[in-house]
């Protein structure tokens, strides 16, 4: 089954099981009226203590209040939103996952290792009910109990870092039938002091990526290979693959069909790496606020 | 006309999530020889076929319905007249395999070609 929506002078078709999507235009670009997805940052209390966390979240950090959510009302349905920030550990989560799942919202959400691992039994509900669709989980060990138990579920995607995960990191997720996000490294928060204590570390890691993509590609590692932008420029993976390929998988640039909102400051922008002092105060309506980020991008 | 495709996977992250491949080893040989392969936007699989594949899953839903088979020429032909269906009101008498196709299938481009 696939929803399919117009928005803008596109058609576009979603896979509501795997998240295949299709974009279509007859025009020579793609311009969209309302954000395709919506990246929603609900927090920065995590007790995780990564030590290049962009957000530079810690234990006692601030919360959203999910209860009180402006723009709710105005997003379309099928518009998929990726909840990040240490979602499973946030009181209003449930609640709020209800609402978009009530307006037919694609809800996606991304957790730290160590927080599946502990709450694995209410991810899996929340994946059973159709609460969330895609899960993310950040990767810190690819153990062989991790990757058994990444295993059972279809719809998760293991992201890893350029720069921050190894060689050995990779070897140990390879043929393993997981689909794999590979991030860009963010030189924000605690991101920007980890570069540079461990600068050699990280060009390493980043190096041994950029050599060896084509032959994980070629080869095969991974079901899925995926890549954000930041990761596509650090690792110029334009150059990887054919140019046909690349204007068929290339999502497009930032800020042309995702936005970020920031549901503890309140604020949006085009993007996560979007500088905090740089963000604007979110508004009722979604078509406003993408409006505006696709203006500060154009 | 502009088709982006993003292949079994959603948006988990803080930026677009760009999706390259979905294959396991054999499709994979076959689409890096083959050059293309197609996903049916409609089929619930997450599968992706060879057009003589997709061909064939297109003639096999018009011969279930013509309660007929339908031959090998007809197949790789221009298409093939349906004059006994069963279904009065399913009104197919010609089939045009392209057009069919580009209805119901996005072909997905090999992802590594020498550049």
């Amino acid at each position: 089954m696939m929803y399919k929506y117009k928005n803008g002078n596109c058609n576009v078709f979603i896979d509501p099981d795997d998240g295949t999507r299709i974009i279509h235009t007859d025009d020579d670009c793609v311009d969209l009226q309302f954000p395709l997805n919506v990246d929603v940052s609900i927090g920065r209390r995590c007790d995780g203590g990564c030590k290049f966390c962009y957000e530079g979240a810690t234990p006692d950090g601030p919360e959203a209040n999910l209860e009180d959510v402006p723009f709710l009302d105005s997003l379309r349905p099928y518009t998929e939103a990726s909840i990040n920030g240490n979602s499973v550990d946030h009181p209003q989560l449930i609640p709020f996952l209800e609402k978009l799942k009530e307006k037919k919202i694609i809800a996606n959400m991304t957790v730290n290792q160590i927080h599946f691992e502990r709450k694995e039994a209410l991810i899996a509900d929340l994946l059973n009910t159709g609460l969330v669709h895609g899960f993310g989980v950040s990767l810190r060990n690819p153990t062989p109990e991790f990757i058994e138990r990444a295993q059972k579920y279809p719809t998760l995607v293991v992201h890893t870092i350029a720069g921050v995960h190894s060689k050995a990191d990779y070897e140990a997720l390879k043929d393993k039938g997981l689909k794999v996000l590979i991030l860009g490294y963010k030189d924000k928060g605690r991101g920007h002091t980890y570069l540079a204590d461990e600068k050699a570390t990280i060009d390493a890691n980043r190096d041994y990526l950029k050599r060896e993509i084509k032959t994980i590609l070629e080869n095969n590692w991974y079901p899925v290979v995926a890549f954000d932008n930041l990761a596509l420029e650090q690792l110029d993976i334009k150059h990887v693959i054919s140019e046909k390929a690349w204007e068929q998988f290339y999502q497009g640039d930032e800020g042309t069909a995702s936005m970020f909102i920031d549901l503890t400051d309140r604020t949006f922008g085009v993007s996560s790496l979007m500088p905090r002092e740089e963000m604007l105060p979110i508004t009722n309506s979604i078509d406003e606020m993408f409006a505006t980020v696709k203006k500060i991008v154009a | 006309m502009i088709d982006r495709i993003r292949p079994f996977v959603f948006e988990t992250n803080s930026s677009l999530t760009n999706a390259l491949i979905l294959f396991d080893k054999d499709t994979y040989k076959k689409w890096k020889e083959d050059t293309d392969l197609y996903i049916n936007i409609w089929d619930e699989s997450s599968k992706v076929y060879t057009k003589e594949e997709a061909i064939a899953s297109i003639m096999g839903f018009y011969a279930e319905l013509a309660e007929d088979d339908i031959s090998e020429s007809e197949l790789k032909g221009e298409g093939f007249r349906n004059s006994d269906s069963l279904y009065e009101d399913y009104e197919v008498e010609t089939l045009d395999l392209e057009e069919e196709i580009g209805q119901k299938y996005i072909v997905l481009s090999a992802c590594k070609e020498d550049r």
